[in-house]
C-alpha cells in the first residue's frame, strides 16, 4: 500500500514536471508548479523524512525530551506538536524566502522552482531535522555550544563568529529592502512608521492596562496595523501630510538605523516583544490567506521558464545560473539560520521525539512552500513589468522612456503607459527601478489577493503586502541587533570584565552602537550605490547564509559519525558537499572574476580607473570613493567566510578520521535515556 | 416544531458547534505558536508540579519571563 502510494506520488510529480517541461514555449498555469510541489513534498515527508527519523536518527518516542525532563513551565514546556510546528515555522520563516526567489526569477521561474523543491526536501529539511534532533538529545544546547563540545574550539569559534557576521549582513540587506520600498512612497512610509507606535501601544497595554493579556493585546494591534494601511492611503491624498513622509533613501536609512539602535537599548516589553507577537500573527495569517488565494485564482505564469539572463548578464544581479541561483535563494531551499532556531527555543518545547518529523522536517517544507508562492507571485507579472520594477536605474536608464526601450530590447515588451497605470492602481508615484524585491512581490501578492477579493482593493492589498514585509523585516532587524549586542558584549567582556554586564548602560550603548554602526555602514553604502546595492549585498548575504548552513551541516555530520551513524552520514554530508561546491564557486567568482559586475575586486579597480580618468558624472564621482572601499571590504569578508567554512569542514573531517582510526575523541554529552511519562500515560 | 425546522435547527446547531470547535482549535494553535498562552501553560505546570505553592500572578509572570525570551536568536531571515 505504502509502495503504491509512493509510486502514485512519484508519477504525479513526474507528470506535473513533465507538464511544465512540455509547455515551455507558452505560459503555464501555477497549478502545475503547485502539483509538482505537493507531490515532491509528500514524497519527501512520507518516505525520506520517515526514513531519517526511524533509521538514521533512531528517534525514540519512549525517550523523555528535555521539555519533559527539565519542565519549568517557562522555557522548557512540553507542547502539543502542531503548536510547536507553528512556533517553529513562525521562527524560521522571515522575509528571506519571499525576497530571494523574487530576485532569482530573473533567470526564469524554472531554476528557482527546482532548487526550492529539491534543495528543501534533500537539504534544508534534512539539516533542520538533524540539528533539532541533536539539540533535543543534548538538553536543547545551541549550535555554538554543540560545536565547541563536539568539535573543539575551532568549530565553536567559527559558529559564533559566523553567526555574528551573517547577522550584520542580513540586517543590512533587509534594511536596504525596506528603505527601497519606502523611498518616495508616502503611503508605504507612513504605514511602516505607524507600525512602531502600534507596537509600543500594544506593549503598554500588555504591561500597564491589562497586564499579561497578550492575545487580547495582539489582536488589537493587528486591527490597528490594518487600519494604518488604510490610514496611509488617506495620508497619501493630503498634500501637506504627504510631504512629511516623502523621503530620499539616505534619510530613510538613518531612520532605520535610529530605530535599530533604540530597539536594542529600550526595554524588551516596550517594542521587541509586542512587535514579535504582531509579526507572528500577521505571518501565519497572511501565509494561509495567500495559499488559499493562489489555489482559487491559480494564475497563468507569464515569465518564461528560462530567460536569456542565465548567461550571467542579468540586470538585477550579475552572475551565471550556476552558482548564483543557489546563493540567491538560500531561505526556502536551505538556510543556516534555521540551525540556530532548531537548537534554540524549539528543542525546549518538543514533547516527544515522535514529533521531530513534523516540527523539524515539516516546518521547513512549509517555508519552502512560501518560497514557491513568492516564485509564483513574481512569475505571474508580465516579464517586462517584473524587470522594470526590479532593475536598478544604472541598468535601465533614468527616464521611463529609456527604461522601457532597454527592457523591450531585451525581449520583454513593456510600455510607459502600462507602468504608469499599474503605479496609479497600487497608489505609487512610480514603479520603475524599485529594487529590493519588496515592491515587485507586493504587486504580485496584490494581484493574487485582489483576484479573490475584488480588483477595487488592489491599492490596499499592495500596501498591506508592503506593511507585511516591513513588519517581518523590522522584527528581524530589531531582534537581530539585540542578539548582536549580546554577542558583542560577551566578546568584549573577555577584554574588560564590566563590558559583559548586559544591564550596564555605558556598555549597552557602546555595543549597540557598534552593532548598528556595522550593519548601518553596509546599509548606507547600499542606499547611495547607483546600482541599488542589492546586487552587491544580496550575494554577500547568500554566501554568508550558505556558509552558516555549511557549518551546521559539518557539525551535524561530525556528530552523526561520532555517534555511530557513519553509514548514514551522507544525509548531511551530501548537502554539505553541494553547499561547499556552490559557496566556494560563488565566493571564488566574487573574488577573482574579471567582470566588474561580478567580481568585487575588479569592480573596485574598474571604478577606480574610471574615477581617475574623470569619466564619471559628478554625482557618481562623489560617492565613488566609498563604493571602491566597500567592494574591497566585501572581498575581504567573502574570503573570510570561505576560510571559516573550510576550517569547519576540515575540523569535521579530522573528527571523522579520528573515529575511523580509533583515536581518542571528546566525549559526546548526550543526555542519558529516561523513560517518558507521556508514553506510560498513553499505554495505561 | 415541524420536522423540517428541526432538521434545519439541528444542522445549524451542528455547524455552529463545529465552527466553535474550529475556532478553539485555531485560537489554541495561533496562541501557542505565537507564545501568547505562556501563562496558561505555566499555571498548568505549576498545578501539577508545585501544588503547595502559590503561582506567580499573570503580571509578575509576564514581567519575569519577558526579558529571558528575547535574549537569544528567535527569528530567522
Amino acid at each position: 500500500m505504502r509502495k503504491l502510494f509512493g509510486i502514485a506520488l512519484a508519477a504525479g510529480a513526474a507528470f506535473a514536471l513533465g507538464g511544465i517541461a512540455i509547455n515551455r514555449g507558452e505560459p503555464i498555469n501555477a497549478l502545475w508548479i503547485l502539483a509538482a510541489g505537493a507531490c515532491i513534498y509528500t514524497l519527501g515527508y512520507r518516505f525520506y523524512a520517515a526514513w531519517i527519523t526511524a533509521t538514521v536518527l533512531s528517534a525514540d518516542a519512549t525517550r523523555a525530551t528535555p521539555a519533559e525532563r527539565l519542565d519549568n513551565g517557562r522555557d522548557f514546556v512540553p507542547t502539543q506538536r502542531w503548536v510547536v510546528f507553528g512556533h517553529h515555522f513562525a521562527a524560521i520563516a522571515g522575509p528571506g524566502p519571499l525576497i530571494g526567489p523574487t530576485l532569482a526569477a530573473q533567470f526564469g521561474y524554472l531554476p528557482g522552482t527546482l532548487w526550492i523543491l529539491i534543495g528543501s526536501v534533500l537539504g534544508g529539511c534534512a539539516q533542520d531535522i538533524v540539528v533539532l534532533f541533536l539539540s533535543t538529545r543534548r538538553d536543547g544546547r545551541t549550535l555554538g555550544h554543540m560545536a565547541r563540545e563536539e568539535l573543539g574550539p575551532v568549530g565553536g569559534f567559527a559558529s559564533l563568529f559566523g553567526t555574528f557576521a551573517i547577522m550584520i549582513i542580513l540586517i543590512a540587506v533587509l534594511g536596504l529592502v525596506v528603505v527601497n520600498a519606502m523611498k518616495h512612497s508616502p503611503w508605504a512610509t507612513s504605514t511602516v512608521f505607524a507600525t512602531i507606535p502600534v507596537a509600543m501601544l500594544v506593549g503598554f497595554y500588555m504591561r500597564g492596562i491589562r497586564p499579561g493579556r497578550v492575545l487580547e493585546a495582539s489582536l488589537i494591534g493587528v486591527a490597528l496595523l490594518l487600519f494604518s494601511v488604510i490610514g496611509g492611503g488617506w495620508i497619501d491624498q493630503q498634500p501637506t501630510l504627504r510631504s512629511l513622509f516623502d523621503h530620499e533613501g539616505p534619510a530613510l536609512a538613518w531612520f532605520v538605523m535610529g530605530y535599530g539602535f533604540l530597539a536594542a537599548i529600550l526595554p524588551v516589553w516596550l517594542l521587541l516583544a509586542p512587535r514579535d507577537y504582531l509579526s507572528t500573527f500577521l505571518k501565519l495569517g497572511t501565509v494561509a490567506l495567500l495559499a488559499v488565494a493562489i489555489l482559487i485564482t491559480h494564475p497563468e505564469l507569464k515569465l518564461p521558464a528560462l530567460t536569456r539572463f542565465v548567461d550571467g548578464s542579468g540586470p538585477i544581479f550579475a552572475g551565471n545560473l550556476f552558482p548564483f541561483v543557489f546563493i540567491t535563494i538560500a531561505c526556502g531551499a536551505i538556510s543556516g539560520f534555521h540551525a540556530l532556531v532548531a537548537s534554540g527555543t524549539t528543542p525546549k518545547l518538543l514533547k516527544s521525539e515522535a514529533d521531530l518529523r513534523l516540527v523539524g522536517y515539516g516546518s521547513m517544507l512549509l517555508e519552502s512552500c512560501v518560497a514557491i508562492m513568492a516564485v509564483i507571485a513574481a512569475a505571474l507579472l508580465d516579464p517586462g513589468v517584473y524587470f522594470a520594477i526590479n532593475s536598478p536605474v544604472a541598468a535601465i536608464g533614468g527616464s521611463p522612456e529609456a527604461a522601457v526601450a532597454t527592457i523591450t530590447a531585451w525581449g520583454f515588451p513593456v510600455s510607459v503607459e502600462q507602468m504608469h497605470a499599474l503605479a496609479r492602481e497600487v497608489g505609487e508615484k512610480t514603479l520603475f527601478a524599485r529594487t529590493g524585491g519588496a515592491p515587485s512581490l507586493a504587486v504580485g501578492m496584490a494581484s493574487i489577493l485582489s483576484g479573490v477579493f475584488g480588483a477595487r482593493l488592489i491599492a490596499i492589498w499592495y500596501h498591506f503586502a508592503i506593511m507585511f514585509e516591513a513588519v517581518f523585516i523590522l522584527t528581524t532587524l530589531d531582534a537581530g541587533t539585540r542578539v548582536g549586542r549580546f554577542m558583542l558584549q560577551d566578546l568584549l567582556g573577555q577584554l574588560w570584565r564590566p563590558l559583559a554586564r548586559t544591564s550596564w548602560y555605558p556598555s549597552v550603548i557602546l555595543s549597540s552602537g557598534l552593532v548598528v554602526g556595522a550593519w548601518g555602514y553596509f546599509l548606507y553604502v547600499g542606499v547611495i550605490d547607483p546600482y541599488g546595492g542589492i546586487n552587491i549585498l544580496w550575494p554577500l548575504f547568500g554566501i554568508a547564509n550558505q556558509m552558516l548552513a555549511g557549518i551546521a551541516l559539518a557539525i551535524s555530520t561530525a556528530m552523526l559519525v561520532k555517534t555511530g551513524r557513519a553509514r548514514f552520514a551522507w544525509v548531511t554530508a551530501a548537502p554539505l558537499a553541494w553547499l561547499a561546491l556552490v559557496t566556494t564557486t560563488a565566493a571564488w567568482q566574487k573574488l577573482s572574476s574579471d567582470n566588474p559586475k561580478i567580481g568585487f575586486l575588479s569592480g573596485a579597480s574598474d571604478l577606480a580607473a574610471k574615477l581617475a580618468a574623470g569619466v564619471l558624472p559628478a554625482d557618481k564621482a562623489a560617492v565613488a570613493g566609498k563604493l571602491i572601499f566597500n567592494q574591497r571590504l566585501d572581498a575581504v569578508l567573502t574570503a573570510f567566510f570561505l576560510c571559516v567554512l573550510w576550517a569547519v569542514i576540515l575540523d569535521m573531517l579530522n573528527v571523522a578520521w579520528k573515529v575511523r582510526s580509533g583515536a581518542p575523541l571528546r566525549p559526546s554529552p548526550e543526555a542519558p535515556y529516561q523513560r517518558s511519562r507521556f508514553v506510560e500515560a498513553a499505554n495505561a | 416544531m415541524p420536522s423540517g425546522t428541526s432538521w434545519l435547527a439541528r444542522a445549524l446547531e451542528w455547524s455552529s458547534s463545529g465552527a466553535r470547535g474550529l475556532g478553539t482549535v485555531l485560537r489554541d494553535f495561533f496562541a501557542g505558536a505565537a507564545g501568547t498562552d505562556a501563562y496558561r501553560s505555566y499555571l498548568a505546570h505549576h498545578r501539577i508540579h508545585h501544588p503547595e505553592l502559590t503561582p506567580l500572578t499573570r503580571e509578575t509572570f509576564f514581567r519575569e519571563t519577558l526579558a529571558s525570551r528575547w535574549d537569544g536568536v528567535r527569528r530567522c531571515c
